[in-house]
C-alpha cells in the first residue's frame, strides 16, 4: 500500500466516524493546551520577576566609599573607567552631612547629598512629581534640588513642593521634583528624608571641595560584578602606586548579600517550573495513553475484517499511526493557538498585576506540553495497534 | 444475592478485567499522585521562598516621631523621648499577629582599636535582633540574654568595621573602645553589602540594649522597634493598630501629635511581595491544571470503560439479574478500585517526592490534608463517572445489548 493511499484511507475513517475522532482530538486539547498554558504564564511572570528584582535590587552596582586618609577625585573615577570596561556607567556621590534647612517660616536638619542626573539609573531611584537633575543642571550648578517625601512634609506640609523655595546656608534652592519613596532602611533610618543637589552645585557653591565622598559604577553583566570590583581595586591601587596585596582603604561594596538571595530564588523558581512541566506533562501523557488505548481496543473487529480481506499487518499498524498523528498534530496545533490566544487576552490584565509584558514563549515551553502528548499519544497507540494487527482475522471478527 | 457473593463477583471481574482495569486503576493512582505532589511542590516553594528572602517580609518599624520645638523653649525638631521597652512588651502583648518586637536604641559613636577608629551606628538590641533581620555570624558568637541581663561589655560588629579596623585580621576576642569605653569583640558579621534598602550594612557595631541605655546613652527611651508580623498579616492594619496602641498608652488626647510613627521596609518589601504573589498565583494554577487533567483521566478511563461492558451486562440482565443490583455492582467496582488506584497514587507521591529535592534543590514539603480530600474526590469522582454509564447500559433492553457480543 502506497503512503498517499493509507494517508487518504487514514483521513476516511476520520470523517466517517467523527464522533470517535472528535474525542481523540479533545483528548490531545486537553493534554496540550492547560499544560502550554502553564507554561507560557509561568515562564512570562519569572521573567517579569527579574525585571523587577533588577529594577530594585543593586545587582550590577559596585560602590566606592573611600575611607580613612583615602580620598576620591573625578580624576581618579575617569582613569578608573578608562581602565575598567565593565563599568557601564557611574555616578558620583557627594555627602553634606545634616544641614539646616529654612523654607517659608519652617526650619529642619536634613541629610544633604549630591548626585549626577545618572542617579536615576544607577542608584535606581526616580522621582515621583516633578523632573529629575538634568545634565544642564550639573553643568550649570544649578540651584535645584530633589527632596524626600518625609523631608516635603515637614517643610511644605501636604501640599505640592513642587517650585517652592528653600535655603541651606543662604543659598537658595528651588524644588525641582520629588524623590520615589524607599520607606526606612534597616538602621531605622528614614531614607526619604534627605535633599538631593546636583554633585556640582554642592562641591563648588556649597562645601568648596574638590573630592567627592563616594561613587557608584553599574557594571555590564550582573555575573561580574565581584571580577569588575576585583579591577576597580587593582586599578585605583596602581594609581596610588600601592603594591598588590598591600591593604587600600577604597572600601569597595557589592551586593553580596542581595545577590545570593536573588540567585537561590532564581534556582527556587526554575526548580518549581521544571517539576510543574514534568508533573503536568506526565498527567497529560496519562490522560491521553489511556484514551488512546481504549480507541484502538474498540476497533478490533473493523481490523479483523480489513485482515481477512487481505490487509498487511504492517499496513494496520502504519493506518492507526497516522490517523493519531493526524488527530494529534491537529488538536496540538489548536492547543497552542487556543494557549497564546488565551494569553494574548490576558496580558493586559497580568501586565497590570504583576508588570508582564509581551509573552515570548521560547520553544522549550511549547515543547514540553506538545511534545508529551504527542509523544504519548503514538507510544499508546503503538502498542494496540501492534497486537490488533497481530490478531487472527477469525477470532477478530467474531 | 448475599453482600459476600457481590464482594467475590467484585473482586472476581476486576481481576478479570486485565487492561480496563489496570487503565482505570492507573488514572485514579495518577490523579492523587499529581494533586499530592503538586500541592507539596507549591508548599515546599513557599517555605523556601521564606527562608531565602530578605529578612524585611512581613515587619515594619516604629520610630520615635519628629516632634516640634515646645512654644518658648527654642530648638528644632527632635525626636520623641516617649518610646519605651514597656511599648514594645504592650505590641507583643495585644498587638493581633504580632511575632515578635525587638527594641533598639542606637546613635552613632567612634569605634576605635589601638587609637584608630572612625564613627559608626552603634545599636543596642535584644539578642532576638541579629536572628530578625538574619544577620549571619562569620566568626566568634552572637549576643545572648546573660549579656543582656549583665549590660556587659561586649560587641558583635559588622564586616566592614571589622575590615576598616582589622585590616582583615580576625578581630574576635580583641578589645575595641565605643565612645572611649572598652569593649570586647565577641563576634563579627558576615559581609551583607549593598541592598534594597541601604548603601551600607557592614559598617555596624551591635551591643546588648541594656549596655547602650546604661552605659552608652545613658538615657531610658528607644529610638525604635522592629516588629515582625505572622506571614501574609495586612501590614496597613498592623502599622494603624500599632499606633493608636501606643496612643492609648501614651495618654494622647485626640488631636495631639503622634509620639510615633510607623515605617514600611518599603524597598525589599516590595519585592518579597511581588515574589509570594507570583509563586502563590504560580501554585494555584498548577494545581488546578494537574487537578483538571487528573479528573479528566479518570473520567475518561472510567467512562469508556463501563461502555465497554455493554454486552456483558446485557448478559447479566438477560440471566436474571435485577438492574439495581448491577449498578451497584459496577459503583462498588470502580469504588474498589480508585482506593487501589488512589494507594498506589500516594505510594507513587511519596516516592516522587523523595526524589524531586535532588532536581529542585529544595524541599517538597508533602501535606496530609491533600490526600484526604484528593483520594475521596477521586474515588467519588470515578465511582460517578462509572456510575451514569452503568445506569444508562442498565436501562437497554438485554436483547440490544447482547447483539454486541
Amino acid at each position: 500500500m502506497n503512503h498517499a493511499l493509507m494517508l487518504s484511507m487514514a483521513a476516511d475513517r476520520l470523517v466517517r466516524f467523527p464522533g470517535r475522532t472528535i474525542l481523540m482530538g479533545l483528548a490531545f486539547l486537553t493534554a496540550v493546551y492547560p499544560t502550554t498554558l502553564l507554561q507560557m504564564l509561568g515562564g512570562g511572570a519569572i521573567e517579569a520577576l527579574n525585571r523587577f528584582v533588577g529594577q530594585v535590587y543593586p545587582v550590577d552596582t559596585v560602590s566606592l566609599y573611600p575611607v580613612g586618609t583615602e580620598t576620591l577625585t573625578l580624576a581618579d573615577i575617569e582613569a578608573v573607567l578608562a581602565e575598567v570596561p565593565e563599568l557601564r556607567d557611574w555616578d558620583p556621590v557627594v555627602e553634606a552631612g545634616r544641614r539646616d534647612l529654612k523654607a517659608e517660616g519652617q526650619a529642619a536638619r536634613v541629610r544633604v547629598v549630591g548626585w549626577s542626573e545618572r542617579a536615576a539609573r544607577v542608584g535606581r531611584r526616580g522621582v515621583t512629581a516633578g523632573g529629575f537633575l538634568s545634565a544642564g543642571d550639573v553643568r550649570m550648578r544649578a540651584g535645584v534640588a530633589l527632596i524626600g517625601s518625609s523631608t516635603a512634609r515637614r517643610l511644605f506640609g501636604d501640599a505640592s513642593p513642587i517650585g517652592r523655595r528653600f535655603t541651606i546656608d543662604a543659598l537658595a534652592f528651588e524644588v525641582k521634583g520629588v524623590l520615589e519613596p524607599f520607606g526606612v532602611d534597616p538602621h531605622g533610618d528614614d531614607q526619604d528624608d534627605l535633599i538631593v543637589l546636583p554633585y556640582t552645585t554642592l562641591m563648588e557653591r556649597l562645601l568648596r571641595v574638590g573630592t567627592v565622598t563616594g561613587a557608584r559604577f553599574l557594571v555590564d553583566d550582573a555575573a561580574r560584578v565581584e571580577p569588575a570590583a576585583a579591577r576597580l581595586t587593582w586599578a585605583l591601587a596602581a594609581r596610588r602606586g600601592l603594591a598588590p596585596g598591600q591593604p587600600n582603604q577604597f572600601n569597595l561594596r557589592t551586593p553580596a548579600i542581595v545577590t545570593e538571595e536573588v540567585a537561590r530564588v532564581s534556582r527556587l523558581f526554575a526548580g518549581f517550573t521544571l517539576a510543574m512541566g514534568l508533573v503536568t506533562a506526565l498527567a497529560a501523557a496519562k490522560l491521553v495513553a489511556g484514551l488512546m488505548l481504549a480507541m484502538v481496543a474498540e476497533r478490533t473487529a473493523e481490523l479483523g475484517l480489513r485482515k481477512a480481506l487481505g490487509a498487511r499487518p504492517a499496513d494496520l499498524r502504519r493506518q492507526i499511526l497516522a490517523e493519531v498523528a493526524i488527530v494529534a498534530l491537529c488538536a496540538a496545533a489548536l492547543g497552542l493557538l487556543l494557549a497564546a490566544l488565551t494569553t494574548d487576552a490576558l496580558t493586559p490584565w497580568l501586565a497590570a498585576a504583576v508588570g508582564m509584558r509581551e509573552l515570548d514563549p521560547s520553544a522549550s515551553t511549547l515543547a514540553v506540553g506538545a511534545g508529551a502528548a504527542l509523544v504519548a499519544g503514538l507510544a499508546a497507540a503503538w502498542l494496540p495497534a501492534r497486537r490488533a494487527a497481530a490478531l487472527d482475522p477469525v477470532a477478530a471478527l467474531r | 444475592m448475599s453482600r459476600l457473593l457481590y464482594l467475590r463477583c467484585v473482586f472476581w471481574e476486576l481481576r478479570r478485567g486485565g487492561p480496563r482495569v489496570l487503565l482505570a486503576a492507573g488514572a485514579v493512582a495518577l490523579a492523587v499522585a499529581v494533586a499530592v505532589i503538586a500541592t507539596a511542590l507549591g508548599e515546599g516553594a513557599r517555605g523556601e521562598l521564606h527562608a531565602a528572602g530578605a529578612a524585611e517580609r512581613d515587619m515594619f518599624m516604629v520610630k520615635a516621631a519628629l516632634m516640634p520645638p515646645r512654644p518658648g523653649r527654642g530648638g528644632g525638631w527632635a525626636p520623641s523621648t516617649r518610646l519605651s521597652p514597656e511599648d514594645a512588651d504592650l505590641l507583643r502583648a495585644s498587638l493581633p499577629g504580632v511575632v515578635s518586637v525587638v527594641p533598639v536604641a542606637g546613635t552613632e559613636r567612634r569605634v576605635a582599636l589601638a587609637g584608630r577608629g572612625y564613627v559608626v551606628p552603634v545599636r543596642g538590641a535584644t539578642p532576638d535582633y541579629a536572628r530578625l533581620r538574619k544577620l549571619a555570624l562569620a566568626a566568634g558568637r552572637a549576643l545572648d540574654t546573660a549579656d543582656e541581663a549583665a549590660a556587659a561589655r561586649v560587641a558583635v560588629i559588622g564586616a566592614g568595621v571589622a575590615r576598616r579596623l582589622g585590616d582583615g585580621q580576625p578581630l574576635t576576642g580583641a578589645r575595641i573602645r565605643i565612645a572611649g569605653l572598652p569593649f570586647e569583640v565577641v563576634g563579627q558579621l558576615a559581609p551583607r553589602g549593598l541592598t534594597a534598602a541601604s548603601g551600607n550594612e557592614d559598617d555596624l557595631v551591635l551591643v546588648p540594649l541594656s549596655t547602650a541605655r546604661h552605659r552608652l546613652l545613658n538615657r531610658f527611651f528607644l529610638d525604635n522597634l522592629l516588629v515582625r508580623m505572622a506571614p501574609g498579616t495586612d501590614l496597613l492594619a498592623a502599622r494603624a493598630g500599632t499606633l493608636s496602641l501606643l496612643r492609648q498608652a501614651h495618654g494622647l488626647r485626640p488631636g495631639q501629635r503622634n509620639e510615633a510613627e510607623t515605617l514600611a521596609m518599603l524597598r525589599s518589601g516590595a519585592i518579597q511581595a511581588r515574589r509570594a504573589q507570583l509563586l502563590a498565583g504560580l501554585s494555584n494554577l498548577f494545581v488546578a491544571v494537574s487537578a483538571a487533567l487528573g479528573a479528566a483521566g479518570v473520567l475518561a478511563a472510567t467512562w469508556l470503560s463501563v461502555t465497554q461492558r455493554r454486552a456483558e451486562i446485557g448478559l447479566r440482565l438477560a440471566l436474571g439479574a435485577t438492574r439495581w443490583q448491577i449498578a451497584l455492582q459496577i459503583l462498588l467496582e470502580s469504588g474498589v478500585l480508585s482506593l487501589i488506584g488512589g494507594a498506589l497514587g500516594v505510594l507513587a507521591a511519596t516516592l516522587a517526592l523523595a526524589v524531586l529535592p535532588a532536581l529542585t534543590g529544595w524541599m517538597a514539603a508533602p501535606d496530609g490534608a491533600i490526600v484526604g480530600w484528593a483520594l475521596p474526590l477521586a474515588v467519588l469522582s470515578a465511582m460517578a463517572a462509572g456510575g451514569v454509564p452503568a445506569l444508562k447500559a442498565a436501562a437497554v433492553m438485554p436483547v440490544d445489548a447482547l447483539k454486541g457480543v
